[in-house]
């Protein structure tokens, strides 16, 4: 299995890169915003699981995930984000999430959130 | 206007992020000074929308690398200081991102800035909440501070 962690933050692709390997994910490719997340998708071919966040420079976790689904109504994406309100998840999902994780979080969260969108784990 | 937000919330916030992510158990302790010299490290993200202001985290750089060390899993001496920079901004953004969930209306939060500096002493006012922390014998301030309507 392998996964992308897109997220501005280094210390956090580091935090999710470890919790999705002890998750049984063999590879987790990284990307610091979304123009490289899609870059990084197109160069693994394929993802079983996208883990996106919202706020970044270049393009922020919407724009990629809009883009994403222009051409792949697919991969399964969760956002992971500081952004709590119940409109921005709204807004998440319409614009094609399948899941989203309010940070902090805990490892069990996001195996709970990958279970429940399909993802074995 | 009142701030809004109060004390015991963002001690709530705080201990979710250091305690629950972290692994980093915080005290609450009064608004104790911080000891002078050192090298304090502040990190702000910046709420624009109905509520305008800011909420920083304040501390200095041991407490930081402490916190770093658990995220890039290295030792903090063997820290970078961009890591050390990249960890705080994201602690300011979690801790930001739920007070930003707290407050009124629709906003915006930031990306973080996070710098060197020299550690301060806020002056309370109706226009910022300020919680105090200790951590073994490092200290740590979260505030949350709302801004002038002139400011915004």
């Amino acid at each position: 299995m392998q996964a992308l962690v897109i997220d501005d933050s280094r210390a956090m692709r580091m935090v999710l890169s470890k919790m999705l390997q002890q998750a049984g994910f063999e590879t987790v490719e990284q990307a610091g915003h979304g123009e490289e997340g899609l870059e990084r998708l197109q160069e693994m071919g394929s993802a079983d699981v996208v883990l996106v966040d919202w706020n970044m420079p270049v393009m922020n976790g919407i724009t990629f995930i809009e883009t994403l689904r222009e051409k792949d109504t697919t991969t399964p994406v969760v956002m992971v984000t500081t952004e709590v309100e119940i409109e921005r998840v709204e807004h998440a999902l319409a614009a094609g999430a399948d899941e989203y994780v309010m940070k902090p979080f805990t490892c069990d969260m996001i195996v709970e959130k990958l279970r429940m969108i399909g993802v074995e784990v | 206007m009142m701030i809004l937000i109060q004390e015991e919330q963002i001690r709530e916030i705080a201990s979710d992020v250091w305690s629950g992510f972290l692994g980093m158990d915080l005290v609450a302790c009064g608004d104790e000074q911080f000891s002078e010299g050192g090298d304090c490290m502040k990190a702000t993200v910046v709420v624009t929308g109905d509520w305008n202001g800011e909420v920083t985290v304040e501390c200095y750089a041991p407490l930081a690398a402490e916190a770093a060390s658990r995220m890039f899993e290295v030792k903090p001496d063997e820290l970078s200081n961009s890591e050390l920079l990249d960890a705080l901004g994201e602690i300011v953004n979690m801790v930001g991102g739920n007070i930003k969930g707290l407050l009124p209306g629709a906003n915006k939060l930031s990306l973080p800035c996070v710098s060197h500096g020299v550690c301060t002493i806020p002056v309370p006012c109706e226009r910022s909440v300020n919680a105090v922390f200790r951590f073994e014998n490092e200290r740590l301030s979260v505030r949350v501070a709302k801004w002038e309507e002139s400011e915004s």
